[in-house]
């Protein structure tokens, strides 16, 4: 009886023996290793990756490991600082950088100034890494935001389309989206995205400090009401049920609209497999000197406050948004615009059109930053469901007065 | 009690996993959510205790009655949807017909998989014009309704989606219709009972304690649903906040506003509520619930 019991006591001390040391990593490396995180599909991840081998090939001293979350990736991040288990760094939205430094989560580069060549980025892009008047992050990539529209359509309808570098107005675009709208068949406009088209008509969600809510301004609902009359008066847009559950690329390469709006560069591949009618980019119209405008994106590379290894991490950053070794990768992938403008200018030599991108850098508008950026966006997304709906639509003065308050109100209370 | 204990080392061994398990992945974290109820926390910064503010300002919150009537609303028209039709599939799924398995076999396969295919497939068949369902409903002259778009008809589809994954409920509901004796099926038709009021004397009362198994999951399920809500609208909470269940709006609390504290003491209300609804439950079975083994006094 004892004998079984040795035995099987015996076996499960090796077991558990075994399980641990299995998880002490053995054969580990020499260099100093830091963990990058980042979201993004399969040729994201391919991209980043050959950037990493790319750094760790130049230099002997650190190995940076890649960490790639393809979903639910800010849950993740922050579960992984929660716990305790935080990466060097992390990629992260320029909008969300706000919310992530207010709490103290991100560490400040302003020590690392002297170091950091910022006549490398544009300027736009870099400005969106700074937070109260310290930096955070190095612009990694950035997607602007174009129209495209279907040539052959548009030769139909007797149209010509605009000349590159120059935008419609929103009055030309709702006339040749009428011209181009057969009832039954096809519509001359996309659902219309009303966050780019507040900026297409000056409008902006708040001011450039991120503190105070910009929806009581005349543009503001000037592009509400514009966009609302797109889809329930002219009738150049879908409505939402009636777009079959399709998005505007969708509905564009089954020739059912003619035009749309916030275009980004992630759409190339999907654009350029368009064989049966000719297409073309240009800038998303706007407002008098607001033509070009929108909203861009930038997606910066941080260091996490508490980070293990931050000087090893910024010299990773540092190369990874600067250098063209790096950089280059990234606009290859002709999907998107690398942050450092010597990378950016190759980038717009890739497909036709690519040059209407990087133009747009200098048109468009970095996405509002606040530390309540989330809750504002649920705001505005309230704001969006409510008006823009055909069930009992609330009228865009009522509800903007709304949502204006309901954002000054958590501009008040700060975010903690 | 030294020479207990090593006496009966093994079976602690063989248990240790599980022990483990539980201590670390269930009991641990839930202790720890109960101390940041208490506290004001956005997981950057250490918790500041703040006391019984976060349920303070939970009962002022007009989100969390608008989540809280969302999941009730839902849990009133799922629950005795799914055991209705779990009841009946199962019922047809125990006569002795050829192909019996197969059938078995569809009907269970709904309940594996996953929630996001789920949500995508549904939201293809909800869809307005193009969707099967309102086609379908053309066919009769029906006028189908704009249901994932419409605040008033998010919850009924989201209904409809839940009761196509009853599969596991009606595999519980087959084994115990075959656990009925048929002896009593038997005497009841010499005594002249037919189908239906076999059904409702013998059938109904012999497999009612499954019934209340089933009742008591499904209305724990119910009120914690999350993933269709998620994959269909993601922390949106759908066209007016319709599809805003608690759950979402505990992980949106969590994972979008970074109020861990808050989100923790929506979690143990959320406890407390299901707590209390189960143990009416429990208390109200002994007036619908018949065990065999049960002696009238």
């Amino acid at each position: 009886m004892w004998r079984t019991k040795n035995f099987f006591l015996k076996g499960f001390i090796l077991f558990f023996l075994l399980l641990f040391l299995l998880t002490q990593g053995f054969g580990a490396s020499s260099k100093v290793q830091i963990r990058f995180t980042f979201w993004g599909g399969k040729e994201e991840k391919a991209a980043y990756e050959a950037m990493i081998k790319a750094f760790n090939d130049s230099q002997n001293e650190i190995e940076v490991i890649p960490v790639h979350i393809p979903d639910m990736y800010e849950e993740k991040v922050l579960t992984m600082i929660g716990a305790g288990d935080i990466p060097d760094i992390i990629a992260i939205g320029g909008a969300h950088i706000p919310a992530f430094a207010a709490r103290g989560a991100l560490s400040s580069l302003n020590n690392y100034l002297p170091r950091i060549n910022t006549a490398a980025y544009y300027r736009k892009a870099l400005d969106a890494m700074y937070w109260d008047r310290k930096l955070y992050g190095l612009p990694f990539r950035i997607n602007t935001k174009l129209m495209a529209y279907n040539l052959d359509m548009l030769t139909e309808a007797g149209i010509k389309p605009p000349s590159p570098g120059k935008a419609w107005t929103p009055e030309e675009y709702l006339a040749n989206a009428k011209k181009l709208t057969i009832p039954g068949k096809r519509w001359g406009s996309g659902f219309p995205w009303w966050n780019q088209w507040l900026y297409q008509f000056g409008g902006r969600v708040l001011d450039r400090e991120g503190k105070r809510s910009m929806l009581d301004r005349p543009e503001a609902l000037e592009s509400l009401k514009y966009v609302y009359d797109l889809v329930w008066v002219h009738g150049v847009a879908p409505k939402p049920e009636e777009t079959g559950g399709m998005g505007p690329i969708d509905m564009f390469m089954a020739e059912k609209v003619a035009m749309f709006c916030d275009v980004g560069p992630y759409f190339m591949p999907i654009l350029t497999k368009i064989t049966k009618f000719k297409w073309g980019l240009a800038l998303q119209p706007g407002k008098g000197k607001y033509g070009g405008s929108g909203e861009m994106e930038v997606v910066g590379l941080a260091i996490p406050a508490k980070a293990p290894k931050p000087e090893a991490a910024f010299t990773a950053i540092t190369f990874l948004t600067a250098d063209p070794r790096a950089q280059d990768i990234l606009a290859l992938t002709k999907t998107q615009i690398p942050g450092s403008k010597r990378s950016g200018s190759l980038f717009a030599k890739q497909f036709p059109g690519a040059e209407l991108f990087i133009k747009a850098i200098d048109l468009q508008e970095p996405q509002f930053r606040s530390p309540d950026s989330r809750a504002i966006q649920r705001v505005l997304d309230e704001l969006r469901d409510s008006v823009l709906t055909s069930f009992n639509p609330k009228s865009p003065e009522v509800a903007l007065k709304e949502a204006h308050l309901k954002i000054t109100e958590i501009l008040k209370e700060g975010g903690k | 009690m030294f020479k207990k204990i090593l006496k009966n080392i093994e079976g602690y061994l063989f248990i240790s996993p599980w022990i483990i398990g539980f201590f670390i992945f269930t009991l641990g974290p839930m202790v720890a959510s109960l101390f940041y109820s208490f506290t004001k926390w956005n997981v950057f910064t250490t918790p500041e205790w703040i006391g019984f503010k976060n349920y303070q300002d939970i009962f002022k919150d007009p989100l969390f009655y608008k989540s809280l009537k969302n999941s009730f609303y839902f849990t009133i028209l799922a629950v005795p949807s799914q055991i209705v039709v779990a009841l009946i599939l199962a019922v047809l799924l125990n006569q002795k017909i050829k192909g019996q398995q197969i059938y078995r076999t569809i009907y269970y396969l709904p309940t594996v998989v996953s929630g996001a295919s789920v949500a995508l497939l549904w939201m293809m068949l909800l869809n307005p014009t193009t969707g099967l369902i309102n086609r379908i409903l053309s066919w009769f002259g029906i006028s189908g309704p704009a249901w994932l778009l419409d605040p008033k008809w998010v919850i009924p589809a989201l209904v409809l989606m839940s009761i196509w994954g009853v599969g596991g409920a009606m595999v519980i509901f087959l084994a115990a219709l075959q656990g009925v004796p048929k002896e009593l099926y038997e005497s009841a038709e010499i005594d002249g009972a037919g189908p239906f009021k076999r059904f409702i004397y013998i059938t109904l009362p012999m497999i009612s304690p499954v019934i209340f198994f089933n009742f008591v999951m499904a209305v724990i399920g119910s009120l914690k649903v999350f993933s269709p809500a998620y994959f269909m609208f993601g922390s949106q909470g759908g066209p007016k906040n319709s599809a805003l269940f608690y759950v979402l709006y505990l992980y949106v609390n969590a994972f979008r506003d970074f109020k861990m504290g808050y989100a923790s003491a929506l979690a143990w209300i959320l406890f407390i509520i299901i707590l209390a609804i189960t143990l009416l439950i429990f208390k109200s079975s002994p007036l619908w619930v018949y065990y065999e083994t049960e002696l009238k006094k």
